[in-house]
């Protein structure tokens, strides 16, 4: 990825050329490399280097705003032409807000070079290490091995400049047996930390395990999720219910319930893009700098994300969750952090008469925002747990469930927290849970 | 273009690559969308390259934005290097279909360049629905879009194909989001997440009707407010147009995706219970189900003149008479399925990404019915449209999905307005369920422009075309109390 001076520079350079009233330059770069595999083979190696520069330019209570790719500069003037043709064209004003200036933001580390640079021979070798398992036990290897870095540049007219850049690195496989499968992944900052050999065992493990699933009838069980399966509940949390606009325009679950008991008092839940290993930006789309948020505190709702005009329309202050000064969708928390509790994962099972346990979920999508009622399927391990221990693989299931009602019948909290990639601005960071009476309500074939 | 293209080629094949293929593309993109009456206008450029090389049988793929001589080199260079390393983990070799070359330009026919109308004129459409909108207090969100987007691409191959293409397709539609009685209801127009698109030009946008509509559906929304919810219950269905695009595109189109029926979305998207020992045996749905893909079809967003492998654009079936016939296949693939051509469905997002791939124009062949007489042949059920929610398992069997708007029918007769509706089945029993479906007159296509797959992921556009159809005996209104 290029420098910070140069992208900074790049930036400068049109907000100098710029004759608005205002001018906001962010710049996007993301460097992706993929090693994908299935079948135990590499089907697809990819890389790409992109970068895409948005401006904002405003005349007389008019916002233009265009966005290119290339940061060569040939062409700045005639994006600048055109945001002004579009500010120019509009018959209707609206209420402009003034940039924000310079300011100092707080950085935990997030970029290691050699993972940025990691080469396709070195992928291959990764790959090659969990396809031999997986081979050994006559299963097909299908997942990806992933590198890359992503950067972060905002500099507008009234002297703010704003950088940041964190790398990461996936690897994620699916261990797929004659009847079962299973699943593992790990996302890091830094290849230092990727175990690929003990993410693959586990994988391999959840198959051999789940291997000929029983089936048992829908209905409401006990359930321990692993990391993965709460990073896919937590994760509509982030843009629907905490969302900062629907919260205030009585659209959210949350509306009309700050300083409320909603989840089970073992419940905290915080944005925390300083949280380590999440990678999280330090300032908004805007520029202003990201405060920590406490969300649930004990199962209270305590802080709402918030910009500018949320904070207005709440009289709250701004702390920094801007999507973007013309953002209409509202300020969102990006980097859920659900803090660890005392329990660990054999505690969880050993504590349970009758019960399942649900390794990740698939397609999980909003049914009610108002109740967050939400539906998927399980995939790649789930499990009967019976008298304390874990028995028969099962067959997927469907279920169709309120968070905030899983959340309110938590009844354990695990004690290492996961990190889940949540794209270029960083990812969640959540442990296992137990919860009662989570309703399943259909089932599938395998 | 083209000679930035051979050089590419040229470059690749120095470093060893039997096979090259460049992609350059130039996209533009208008988004105009107005919120609670306030406008917010989205212009975006976009330009670059993607090199893709078969070296020994595995694939290489790199990209830049940067189009000069030298980055064209340097990234021929690096696909090369990178399908080398892919070749050390083998297990069988990359063979691509055999396809004719072609020099041609293809272009989306197209009236009125909607990037010529003055954006005034855009906006001021937009304004006047949300004026409709908003006329009312129970409506808290009206959000109003339109979206053009203008792709121009040069495709070169090593094997002499030399294609540019130009293609353009326009969108709009719009939301009402009501509130009250303890409830959030919204209702959309034309279709929801973002109306409906097609491939033309804005002559598309003056046909749609939009602000004849803008009342009804804002007084829907706030009348869904005080509706009855959808029974948990068993009942007939009939599914409008809006709706089975949804059906369509995640029972039938991901699930004869090849790629994803061979493993090779194993990990993401998933794999498909269509697999090859059903070819041209499996009972899919019943005898009056007739699904048909179709990459030339007038309007549709996947109609092309050729795929991003240099295949020209066909139609074939998917499904005859209830029994599954067809996949969608590539160069790569095809020959896995017995054919020794691709069905030229290939693509990728943009030039930073690989193609692969991806659902064509799929569509429900019309019936015969006219839809007054299919509601007055149902004794007890419910008529839903307009996707709200939508998910299904990772074989594409489980599926649940939620729609914006129901009636009941009663004796024959539509009644009451139902809120919260949504219906659950398993694929291909839910497909033999299939007992009527409405005829020509009320069929359309329905763009669907946010369909993920691939890691990195990829979004790609594709319609589908359907009438209302009538299933028997379907889960309804799960979860609700």
């Amino acid at each position: 990825m290029l420098k910070k001076e140069k992208l900074i520079d790049f930036a400068s350079t049109i907000v100098k050329m710029s004759d608005a009233d205002m001018t906001t330059v962010s710049v996007v770069g993301n460097k992706e490399s993929l090693t994908r595999f299935s079948n135990n083979e590499i089907t697809q190696n990819v890389d790409s280097t992109k970068y895409s520069f948005t401006i904002r330019t405003v005349y007389d209570g008019k916002v233009g705003i265009v966005s290119g790719t290339s940061i060569d500069g040939k062409n700045i003037k005639k994006f600048l032409e055109k945001a002004k043709e579009i500010s120019k064209n509009q018959t209707h004003k609206k209420e402009i807000l003034p940039l924000p200036s310079k300011t100092d933001y707080f950085f935990t580390k997030s970029f290691d070079k050699k993972t940025e640079e990691l080469s396709p021979d070195q992928r291959a070798k990764y790959v090659k290490d969990a396809v031999k398992i997986c081979a050994k036990e006559k299963m097909n290897g299908a997942g990806i091995f992933s590198n890359g870095a992503n950067s972060f540049v905002i500099v507008n007219s009234n002297g703010l400049e704003a950088h940041f850049e964190n790398s990461n690195v996936t690897f994620s496989i699916t261990a797929q047996a004659k009847n079962s499968s299973g699943w593992a992944e790990q996302n890091e900052l830094s290849v230092k930390k990727i175990d690929v050999i003990k993410s693959t065992q586990t994988a391999v493990e959840k198959a051999k395990k789940s291997k000929n699933p029983k089936d048992v009838k829908p209905g409401k069980y006990t359930v321990i999720l692993e990391p993965a399966a709460v990073a896919d509940l937590v994760s509509f949390l982030s843009y629907t219910t905490f969302n900062g606009l629907m919260i205030a325009e009585g659209r959210s679950f949350l509306s009309n319930k700050f300083g409320q008991k909603v989840a089970s008092e073992m419940v905290n839940l915080y944005d925390d893009p300083y949280f380590e290993g999440v990678g999280g930006i330090p300032f908004d789309f805007e520029g202003f700098p990201r405060k920590k948020l406490t969300l649930l505190e004990n199962g209270v709702f305590k802080d709402i994300p918030t910009d500018r005009k949320v904070a207005k329309m709440l009289n709250l202050d701004n702390n920094g969750h801007s999507l973007g000064a013309d953002d209409e969708y509202g300020p969102l928390p990006l980097n859920l952090y659900l803090k660890e509790g005392s329990s660990n994962l054999e505690e969880m099972i050993k504590t349970t008469k009758e019960g399942i346990l649900v390794t990740q979920f698939h397609y999980v999508n909003m049914l009610n925002p108002m109740t967050t009622t939400i539906t998927g399927m399980t995939r790649n391990g789930i499990f009967l747990v019976k008298d304390g221990k874990v028995k028969d693989g099962l067959k997927n299931m469907r279920f169709t469930q309120s968070i905030m009602e899983a959340l309110s019948n938590v009844l354990m909290v695990g004690d290492r927290c996961i990190v889940q990639s949540g794209g270029f601005g960083g990812g969640f960071a959540v442990p296992a849970l137990k919860i009662k009476d989570f309703t399943f309500t259909s089932k599938t074939e395998f | 273009m083209f000679k930035l293209g051979k050089l590419a080629i040229d470059v690749a094949k120095h470093y060893g690559a039997d096979y090259a293929d460049i992609r350059i593309i130039d996209t533009k993109n208008e988004e105009i969308v107005v919120k609670n009456g306030k406008l917010n206008v989205d212009y975006s450029n976009t330009l670059g390259f993607g090199i893709r090389v078969l070296y020994k049988g595995s694939w290489g793929f790199s990209s830049s934005d940067n189009l000069t001589t030298s980055e064209i080199k340097r990234v021929a260079k690096e696909a090369c290097l990178i399908a080398k390393a892919s070749s050390s983990l083998q297990r069988e070799k990359v063979r691509l279909a055999k396809e004719d070359t072609y020099k041609d330009h293809w272009f989306t026919p197209v009236l009125k360049n909607p990037f010529r109308i003055p954006l005034e004129r855009k906006a001021d459409l937009l304004f006047k629905i949300d004026e409709i909108l908003r006329k009312k207090s129970e409506i808290k969100v009206a959000y109003s879009e339109m979206s053009f987007q203008n792709i121009r691409k040069w495709f070169i191959n090593s094997e002499g194909s030399e294609i540019l293409q130009d293609l353009l397709r326009s969108g709009a539609g719009y939301s009402a989001t009501a509130l009250g009685n303890d409830d959030m209801q919204v209702r959309s127009y034309p279709a929801s997440f973002g109306g409906q698109y097609y491939s033309g030009g804005y002559e598309i946008i003056e046909q749609m009707e939009l602000l004849q509509n803008a009342e009804r559906i804002r007084d829907e929304a706030i009348a869904l407010l005080t509706a009855p919810q959808c029974p948990d219950d068993v009942k007939d269905i009939i599914i409008g147009g809006a709706q089975m695009v949804l059906q369509i595109h995640e029972s039938v189109g991901h699930a004869t995706e090849l790629d994803r029926v061979l493993g090779y979305e194993e990990n993401y998207a998933g794999s498909s219970f269509a697999t090859l020992e059903k070819y041209k045996k499996f009972r899919y749905g019943s005898k009056i189900v007739n699904l048909f893909a179709d990459a030339t079809i007038p309007m549709g967003l996947a109609t092309q003149g050729y795929d991003d492998d240099g295949v020209k654009s066909q139609r074939w079936d998917i499904v005859k008479d209830g029994i599954l016939v067809g996949y969608m296949t590539n160069r790569e693939l095809a020959h896995k399925i017995g054919d020794t051509r691709s069905k030229g469905c290939n693509r990728s997002q943009g030039f930073y990404s690989i193609p692969i791939i991806r659902i064509s124009n799929l569509s429900l062949a019309p019936g015969e019915w006219e839809l007054e007489d299919l509601i007055k042949d149902t004794k007890d059920g419910i008529y839903m449209d307009v996707n709200k929610s939508w998910s299904i398992d990772q074989r594409r069997l489980n599926f649940q999905f939620g729609c914006e708007i129901g009636y009941e029918i009663k004796d024959g007769k539509l009644g009451r307005m139902l809120k919260n509706c949504s219906y659950q089945d398993i694929t291909p029993v839910f497909w033999n369920k299939c007992d009527a479906i409405c005829n020509e007159n009320y069929w359309d296509l329905w763009g669907v422009i946010n369909c993920g797959k691939g890691q990195p992921g990829q979004r790609a556009e594709m319609s589908h075309g359907a009438a209302p159809t009538r299933f028997r005996k379907v889960k309804v209104g799960i979860g609700n109390k």
